[in-house]
Protein backbone atom coordinates (compact mmCIF):
# COMPACT_ATOMS: atom_id res chain seq x y z
CA UNK A 1 0.00 0.00 0.00
CA UNK A 2 1.16 3.22 -0.96
CA UNK A 3 2.28 5.94 1.82
CA UNK A 4 -0.36 8.01 0.59
CA UNK A 5 -2.91 6.16 0.72
CA UNK A 6 -1.95 4.80 4.56
CA UNK A 7 -1.93 8.53 5.50
CA UNK A 8 -5.14 9.68 3.99
CA UNK A 9 -7.08 6.32 6.10
CA UNK A 10 -4.91 7.44 9.08
CA UNK A 11 -6.27 11.36 8.87
CA UNK A 12 -9.78 10.08 7.78
CA UNK A 13 -9.37 8.18 11.51
CA UNK A 14 -8.80 11.30 13.22
CA UNK A 15 -11.47 13.35 11.60
CA UNK A 16 -14.45 10.91 11.18
CA UNK A 17 -13.57 8.38 14.08
CA UNK A 18 -11.60 10.81 16.93
CA UNK A 19 -13.24 13.83 15.60
CA UNK A 20 -10.88 16.02 14.87
CA UNK A 21 -11.41 19.01 12.39
CA UNK A 22 -7.94 20.13 12.28
CA UNK A 23 -5.80 19.05 9.11
CA UNK A 24 -2.77 17.00 11.15
CA UNK A 25 0.08 17.43 9.18
CA UNK A 26 2.37 14.31 8.91
CA UNK A 27 5.33 15.83 11.02
CA UNK A 28 2.43 16.82 14.01
CA UNK A 29 3.17 15.42 17.29
CA UNK A 30 -0.59 14.11 18.06
CA UNK A 31 0.32 14.16 21.77
CA UNK A 32 0.39 18.20 21.40
CA UNK A 33 -3.11 18.15 20.39
CA UNK A 34 -5.54 19.42 23.04
CA UNK A 35 -7.02 17.05 25.19
CA UNK A 36 -5.25 14.34 23.48
CA UNK A 37 -4.88 11.42 26.57
CA UNK A 38 -4.22 7.99 26.82
CA UNK A 39 -7.63 7.14 26.52
CA UNK A 40 -7.58 8.87 22.72
CA UNK A 41 -4.23 7.91 22.33
CA UNK A 42 -5.47 3.94 22.88
CA UNK A 43 -8.71 4.56 20.77
CA UNK A 44 -6.45 5.96 17.93
CA UNK A 45 -4.01 2.88 18.20
CA UNK A 46 -7.69 0.49 18.24
CA UNK A 47 -8.76 1.93 15.37
CA UNK A 48 -5.71 1.78 13.25
CA UNK A 49 -5.50 -1.92 14.50
CA UNK A 50 -8.88 -2.24 12.97
CA UNK A 51 -9.06 -0.33 9.89
CA UNK A 52 -5.57 -2.24 8.76
CA UNK A 53 -6.23 -5.46 10.12
CA UNK A 54 -2.57 -5.32 11.76
CA UNK A 55 -1.85 -5.66 16.06
CA UNK A 56 0.86 -3.05 17.21
CA UNK A 57 2.92 -3.91 19.00
CA UNK A 58 2.81 -2.74 22.46
CA UNK A 59 6.48 -1.00 23.28
CA UNK A 60 5.42 1.07 20.01
CA UNK A 61 1.97 2.24 21.40
CA UNK A 62 2.95 5.08 23.76
CA UNK A 63 6.21 5.98 21.36
CA UNK A 64 4.97 6.67 18.20
CA UNK A 65 3.08 9.98 18.27
CA UNK A 66 3.67 11.36 14.74
CA UNK A 67 1.59 10.62 11.71
CA UNK A 68 4.47 10.04 10.15
CA UNK A 69 5.76 7.56 12.45
CA UNK A 70 2.26 5.70 12.39
CA UNK A 71 2.22 5.43 8.95
CA UNK A 72 5.90 3.82 8.60
CA UNK A 73 4.41 1.64 11.71
CA UNK A 74 1.84 0.32 9.73
CA UNK A 75 3.55 0.22 6.29
CA UNK A 76 6.09 -2.24 8.09
CA UNK A 77 3.35 -4.31 9.63
CA UNK A 78 1.65 -5.16 5.91
CA UNK A 79 4.70 -5.88 4.62
CA UNK A 80 5.55 -8.93 7.24
CA UNK B 1 10.90 -13.48 43.22
CA UNK B 2 9.51 -17.08 43.00
CA UNK B 3 8.01 -18.63 45.76
CA UNK B 4 6.49 -22.23 46.29
CA UNK B 5 3.65 -22.89 48.84
CA UNK B 6 3.58 -26.77 49.42
CA UNK B 7 -0.08 -28.24 52.07
CA UNK B 8 -2.50 -25.55 50.97
CA UNK B 9 -5.34 -24.81 48.82
CA UNK B 10 -7.89 -22.16 48.14
CA UNK B 11 -11.22 -23.65 49.98
CA UNK B 12 -13.60 -21.13 48.47
CA UNK B 13 -14.23 -17.95 46.90
CA UNK B 14 -17.19 -15.32 46.48
CA UNK B 15 -17.46 -11.69 45.38
CA UNK B 16 -19.65 -9.06 46.78
CA UNK B 17 -20.58 -5.56 45.16
CA UNK B 18 -23.03 -2.47 46.40
CA UNK B 19 -26.31 -2.89 45.68
CA UNK B 20 -26.60 0.52 43.03
CA UNK B 21 -25.64 0.24 39.68
CA UNK B 22 -23.28 3.26 37.98
CA UNK B 23 -24.59 4.22 34.16
CA UNK B 24 -23.68 7.19 33.17
CA UNK B 25 -26.40 9.36 32.14
CA UNK B 26 -24.58 11.50 29.19
CA UNK B 27 -22.85 9.09 26.76
CA UNK B 28 -20.64 11.83 25.88
CA UNK B 29 -18.05 11.13 23.49
CA UNK B 30 -15.49 10.21 26.40
CA UNK B 31 -17.91 7.99 27.94
CA UNK B 32 -18.25 6.22 24.40
CA UNK B 33 -14.32 5.98 24.84
CA UNK B 34 -14.71 4.42 28.12
CA UNK B 35 -17.20 2.27 26.72
CA UNK B 36 -14.96 1.01 23.71
CA UNK B 37 -11.54 0.93 24.41
CA UNK B 38 -12.01 0.15 28.77
CA UNK B 39 -14.27 -2.31 27.92
CA UNK B 40 -16.72 -0.99 30.90
CA UNK B 41 -20.51 -0.51 30.93
CA UNK B 42 -21.78 -0.67 33.91
CA UNK B 43 -20.05 -0.19 37.55
CA UNK B 44 -20.97 -0.58 41.49
CA UNK B 45 -20.83 2.20 43.61
CA UNK B 46 -21.85 2.14 48.27
CA UNK B 47 -23.98 4.75 49.15
CA UNK B 48 -23.32 7.24 51.84
CA UNK B 49 -23.40 4.77 55.04
CA UNK B 50 -21.63 1.66 53.41
CA UNK B 51 -17.99 1.48 54.31
CA UNK B 52 -15.53 -1.33 53.09
CA UNK B 53 -15.73 -2.97 56.08
CA UNK B 54 -19.43 -3.69 56.03
CA UNK B 55 -18.99 -5.19 52.76
CA UNK B 56 -16.15 -7.38 54.30
CA UNK B 57 -18.62 -8.71 56.79
CA UNK B 58 -21.00 -9.57 54.68
CA UNK B 59 -18.75 -11.47 52.34
CA UNK B 60 -17.29 -12.96 55.51
CA UNK B 61 -20.41 -14.18 56.90
CA UNK B 62 -21.78 -15.25 53.78
CA UNK B 63 -18.49 -17.36 52.92
CA UNK B 64 -18.89 -19.13 56.69
CA UNK B 65 -22.59 -19.79 56.23
CA UNK B 66 -22.03 -21.17 52.31
CA UNK B 67 -19.01 -23.52 53.61
CA UNK B 68 -20.84 -24.15 57.02
CA UNK B 69 -18.42 -23.54 58.76
CA UNK B 70 -17.77 -22.38 62.59
CA UNK B 71 -16.13 -18.60 63.38
CA UNK B 72 -14.27 -20.49 65.80
CA UNK B 73 -12.30 -22.53 62.97
CA UNK B 74 -10.51 -19.22 61.56
CA UNK B 75 -7.51 -19.15 62.54
CA UNK B 76 -6.02 -15.82 60.16
CA UNK B 77 -7.92 -12.91 59.13
CA UNK B 78 -6.25 -10.87 56.56
CA UNK B 79 -7.66 -8.02 55.20
CA UNK B 80 -6.60 -6.37 51.69
CA UNK B 81 -7.63 -2.45 51.19
CA UNK B 82 -6.48 1.01 50.35
CA UNK B 83 -9.88 2.56 51.35
CA UNK B 84 -10.32 1.28 55.19
CA UNK B 85 -12.85 2.50 57.52
CA UNK B 86 -9.86 4.34 59.31
CA UNK B 87 -5.97 4.25 59.60
CA UNK B 88 -6.75 3.11 63.22
CA UNK B 89 -7.35 0.44 63.79
CA UNK B 90 -7.25 -1.94 61.04
CA UNK B 91 -10.09 -3.19 59.29
CA UNK B 92 -9.67 -6.56 60.05
CA UNK B 93 -9.88 -5.99 64.25
CA UNK B 94 -13.31 -4.21 63.50
CA UNK B 95 -14.39 -7.18 61.25
CA UNK B 96 -13.28 -9.62 63.43
CA UNK B 97 -14.97 -8.12 66.32
CA UNK B 98 -17.92 -7.73 64.00
CA UNK B 99 -18.80 -11.16 62.61
CA UNK B 100 -17.42 -12.45 66.33
CA UNK B 101 -14.25 -14.77 65.15
CA UNK B 102 -11.85 -16.32 68.14
CA UNK B 103 -10.15 -14.24 70.48
CA UNK B 104 -7.08 -16.45 69.44
CA UNK B 105 -7.30 -15.58 65.37
CA UNK B 106 -4.44 -13.26 64.42
CA UNK B 107 -5.81 -10.27 62.40
CA UNK B 108 -4.45 -7.60 60.43
CA UNK B 109 -4.80 -5.51 57.42
CA UNK B 110 -1.98 -5.29 53.93
CA UNK B 111 -2.48 -1.80 52.09
CA UNK B 112 -2.01 -2.78 48.55
CA UNK B 113 -4.48 -2.11 45.48
CA UNK B 114 -4.66 -4.13 42.50
CA UNK B 115 -2.15 -6.76 43.54
CA UNK B 116 -3.28 -7.49 46.63
CA UNK B 117 -5.07 -10.34 46.17
CA UNK B 118 -2.26 -12.82 44.99
CA UNK B 119 -0.52 -11.53 47.59
CA UNK B 120 -3.10 -11.62 50.44
CA UNK B 121 -3.30 -15.48 49.33
CA UNK B 122 0.80 -15.68 49.20
CA UNK B 123 0.42 -14.36 52.89
CA UNK B 124 -2.05 -16.14 54.30
CA UNK B 125 -0.82 -19.60 52.28
CA UNK B 126 2.67 -19.14 53.75
CA UNK B 127 1.42 -18.58 57.49
CA UNK B 128 -0.69 -21.70 57.16
CA UNK B 129 1.96 -23.68 55.34
CA UNK B 130 4.46 -22.92 58.27
CA UNK B 131 2.10 -23.32 61.71
CA UNK B 132 -0.52 -25.98 62.78
CA UNK B 133 -3.15 -23.63 61.47
CA UNK B 134 -6.00 -24.70 59.47
CA UNK B 135 -8.00 -21.96 57.89
CA UNK B 136 -7.53 -18.66 56.72
CA UNK B 137 -9.53 -16.03 55.68
CA UNK B 138 -9.04 -13.44 53.08
CA UNK B 139 -10.74 -10.29 52.24
CA UNK B 140 -9.53 -7.99 49.88
CA UNK B 141 -11.60 -4.86 48.34
CA UNK B 142 -12.11 -1.02 48.21
CA UNK B 143 -14.91 1.26 48.04
CA UNK B 144 -12.10 3.34 45.41
CA UNK B 145 -15.42 5.59 44.38
CA UNK B 146 -15.17 7.74 47.53
CA UNK B 147 -12.15 8.86 46.35
CA UNK B 148 -13.18 9.82 43.09
CA UNK B 149 -14.43 13.44 41.81
CA UNK B 150 -17.98 13.31 41.17
CA UNK B 151 -17.58 14.87 38.18
CA UNK B 152 -15.26 12.68 36.74
CA UNK B 153 -17.15 10.88 34.98
CA UNK B 154 -14.61 8.25 32.95
CA UNK B 155 -13.36 7.19 36.20
CA UNK B 156 -16.63 6.87 37.92
CA UNK B 157 -17.50 4.42 35.43
CA UNK B 158 -13.98 2.78 35.15
CA UNK B 159 -13.53 1.77 38.53
CA UNK B 160 -16.27 -0.03 40.83
CA UNK B 161 -16.57 -0.66 44.44
CA UNK B 162 -16.58 -4.66 45.43
CA UNK B 163 -14.74 -6.72 47.60
CA UNK B 164 -14.21 -10.70 47.65
CA UNK B 165 -13.93 -13.42 50.60
CA UNK B 166 -11.54 -16.54 49.75
CA UNK B 167 -11.42 -19.14 52.43
CA UNK B 168 -7.83 -21.10 52.76
CA UNK B 169 -7.41 -24.19 54.23
CA UNK B 170 -4.63 -26.18 54.88
CA UNK B 171 -4.28 -29.20 52.37
CA UNK B 172 -1.42 -32.06 52.59
CA UNK B 173 -1.92 -32.54 48.61
CA UNK B 174 -1.82 -29.47 46.83
CA UNK B 175 1.42 -27.20 46.17
CA UNK B 176 0.66 -23.08 44.58
CA UNK B 177 3.85 -21.20 42.64
CA UNK B 178 4.33 -17.63 43.29
CA UNK B 179 6.11 -14.73 41.21
CA UNK B 180 6.07 -11.42 43.35
CA UNK B 181 7.94 -8.03 43.04
CA UNK B 182 7.79 -4.69 43.24
CA UNK B 183 8.67 -1.64 40.56
CA UNK B 184 11.80 0.48 41.24
CA UNK B 185 9.62 3.42 40.19
CA UNK B 186 5.80 4.43 39.80
CA UNK B 187 4.39 4.91 43.21
CA UNK B 188 3.23 8.27 42.26
CA UNK B 189 1.56 7.54 39.02
CA UNK B 190 -1.62 5.81 41.05
CA UNK B 191 -1.84 7.53 43.98
CA UNK B 192 -5.20 8.59 45.80
CA UNK B 193 -3.75 11.85 47.18
CA UNK B 194 -4.37 13.80 50.37
CA UNK B 195 -5.58 9.86 52.13
CA UNK B 196 -2.52 10.11 54.70
CA UNK B 197 -0.21 12.55 56.33
CA UNK B 198 1.49 14.22 53.76
CA UNK B 199 1.20 17.67 52.80
CA UNK B 200 -2.39 17.28 54.54
CA UNK B 201 -4.92 20.03 55.85
CA UNK B 202 -8.80 19.76 56.82
CA UNK B 203 -9.95 21.51 53.87
CA UNK B 204 -8.05 19.03 51.45
CA UNK B 205 -10.26 15.36 51.10
CA UNK B 206 -9.30 12.21 49.59
CA UNK B 207 -8.80 12.46 45.53
CA UNK B 208 -7.91 9.49 43.35
CA UNK B 209 -5.23 9.86 40.58
CA UNK B 210 -4.20 7.90 37.56
CA UNK B 211 -1.50 8.47 34.73
CA UNK B 212 -3.11 5.96 32.19
CA UNK B 213 -0.45 6.18 30.09
CA UNK B 214 2.53 4.91 33.00
CA UNK B 215 0.36 2.51 34.42
CA UNK B 216 -0.65 1.00 30.82
CA UNK B 217 3.33 1.17 29.72
CA UNK B 218 4.23 -0.28 33.65
CA UNK B 219 1.58 -3.41 33.16
CA UNK B 220 2.52 -4.19 29.62
CA UNK B 221 6.22 -4.34 30.06
CA UNK B 222 6.16 -6.04 33.99
CA UNK B 223 3.28 -8.69 33.57
CA UNK B 224 4.32 -10.53 30.40
CA UNK B 225 7.97 -10.96 31.53
CA UNK B 226 6.34 -12.14 35.06
CA UNK B 227 3.80 -14.70 33.90
CA UNK B 228 6.96 -16.26 32.10
CA UNK B 229 9.26 -16.37 34.64
CA UNK B 230 6.49 -18.14 36.99
CA UNK B 231 6.10 -20.60 34.32
CA UNK B 232 9.27 -21.46 33.45
CA UNK B 233 10.50 -21.80 37.44
CA UNK B 234 7.61 -24.09 38.00
CA UNK B 235 8.06 -25.69 35.07
CA UNK B 236 4.54 -25.93 34.38
CA UNK B 237 3.62 -26.00 30.52
CA UNK B 238 1.30 -22.92 29.47
CA UNK B 239 -0.99 -25.10 27.84
CA UNK B 240 -1.60 -26.81 31.02
CA UNK B 241 -3.35 -23.70 32.37
CA UNK B 242 -7.08 -23.86 32.23
CA UNK B 243 -7.70 -20.02 32.69
CA UNK B 244 -6.07 -17.07 33.10
CA UNK B 245 -7.43 -14.51 35.10
CA UNK B 246 -5.83 -11.37 35.73
CA UNK B 247 -6.80 -8.36 37.37
CA UNK B 248 -9.58 -6.22 35.41
CA UNK B 249 -7.74 -3.03 35.08
CA UNK B 250 -8.98 -2.32 31.71
CA UNK B 251 -9.72 -4.75 28.26
CA UNK B 252 -7.52 -3.47 26.04
CA UNK B 253 -4.86 -3.75 28.04
CA UNK B 254 -5.55 -6.96 29.54
CA UNK B 255 -5.80 -8.15 25.37
CA UNK B 256 -2.56 -6.78 24.94
CA UNK B 257 -0.93 -8.54 27.91
CA UNK B 258 -2.98 -11.87 26.33
CA UNK B 259 -1.68 -11.55 22.73
CA UNK B 260 1.72 -11.20 24.30
CA UNK B 261 1.73 -14.26 25.74
CA UNK B 262 -0.37 -15.98 23.02
CA UNK B 263 -3.16 -16.95 25.22
CA UNK B 264 -6.01 -18.20 23.65
CA UNK B 265 -9.51 -16.26 23.27
CA UNK B 266 -11.61 -19.04 25.53
CA UNK B 267 -8.81 -19.03 28.37
CA UNK B 268 -8.95 -15.30 29.10
CA UNK B 269 -11.91 -14.40 31.78
CA UNK B 270 -13.12 -11.05 32.16
CA UNK B 271 -15.91 -9.47 34.61
CA UNK B 272 -14.96 -5.86 33.89
CA UNK B 273 -17.95 -4.98 31.56
CA UNK B 274 -20.86 -5.52 34.38
CA UNK B 275 -18.23 -5.07 37.55
CA UNK B 276 -15.31 -2.16 36.50
CA UNK B 277 -12.27 -2.25 37.94
CA UNK B 278 -12.58 -3.38 41.43
CA UNK B 279 -9.07 -3.11 42.36
CA UNK B 280 -8.07 -6.18 44.62
CA UNK B 281 -11.42 -7.68 44.52
CA UNK B 282 -11.29 -7.98 40.72
CA UNK B 283 -9.49 -11.44 40.14
CA UNK B 284 -12.15 -13.02 42.94
CA UNK B 285 -15.07 -11.13 41.51
CA UNK B 286 -14.13 -12.66 38.00
CA UNK B 287 -13.61 -16.26 39.06
CA UNK B 288 -16.98 -15.84 40.95
CA UNK B 289 -18.74 -14.18 37.79
CA UNK B 290 -17.37 -17.04 35.44
CA UNK B 291 -17.17 -19.69 37.25
CA UNK B 292 -19.79 -20.15 40.21
CA UNK B 293 -21.22 -23.89 40.48
CA UNK B 294 -18.36 -25.17 38.24
CA UNK B 295 -15.02 -27.51 38.62
CA UNK B 296 -11.84 -26.76 37.74
CA UNK B 297 -9.65 -29.43 36.93
CA UNK B 298 -6.64 -27.65 36.00
CA UNK B 299 -4.62 -25.15 37.27
CA UNK B 300 -5.30 -21.63 36.99
CA UNK B 301 -2.68 -18.59 36.82
CA UNK B 302 -3.84 -15.50 38.69
CA UNK B 303 -1.95 -12.10 38.22
CA UNK B 304 -2.48 -8.55 39.70
CA UNK B 305 -0.59 -5.61 39.09
CA UNK B 306 -1.08 -1.78 40.44
CA UNK B 307 -0.45 0.92 42.75
CA UNK B 308 2.97 0.82 43.90
CA UNK B 309 3.63 -0.15 41.12
CA UNK B 310 3.81 -3.82 42.71
CA UNK B 311 2.98 -7.01 40.71
CA UNK B 312 1.90 -10.78 41.92
CA UNK B 313 1.23 -13.52 40.03
CA UNK B 314 0.28 -17.10 41.05
CA UNK B 315 -0.33 -20.59 39.63
CA UNK B 316 -3.53 -22.53 42.17
CA UNK B 317 -5.70 -25.29 41.58
CA UNK B 318 -9.41 -24.50 42.23
CA UNK B 319 -10.03 -27.94 42.14
CA UNK B 320 -11.44 -28.51 45.80
CA UNK B 321 -12.84 -25.01 45.87
CA UNK B 322 -16.48 -23.78 46.14
CA UNK B 323 -16.90 -20.66 44.17
CA UNK B 324 -19.67 -18.37 44.53
CA UNK B 325 -21.44 -16.18 42.53
CA UNK B 326 -21.67 -12.36 43.09
CA UNK B 327 -23.33 -11.09 45.67
CA UNK B 328 -25.44 -7.88 46.13
CA UNK B 329 -24.95 -5.34 49.83
CA UNK B 330 -26.25 -2.26 50.97
CA UNK B 331 -26.34 -1.00 54.73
Amino acid sequence: MKNSIILNKIQNILTYKLNIKKKIKPQFDLTKLKNWDSLKHLDFVMCIEKEFNIKIKVKNIFEIKKLNDFCQMVKKNLQT
Amino acid sequence: MYIKIKDVSIKSILGVVPKSKYLPLKKSEQIKRVIKVLGVQSSYKTNKTTTTSDLFCFAANMILKKNKLSRNNIDILVCVTQTPDYLMPSCSNIVLQQIKLSERCIAYDINLGCSGYVYGLWNIMSVIQNSNMKYGLLLTGDTISKTINKNDDSNNLLFGDGVSATLIEKDKNNVNYFQIGSALEGHNKLMIYNSGFKNNSKKNIPSFFMDGKEVFSFALTKVPVMINRLLSSSRININKIKYFVFHQANKMMLNKIFENLNISLKKRLFSIKKYGNTSSASIPITISSSLSGKKINQPVILAGFGAGFSFAACIVRLNKAKIFKVFKYEK
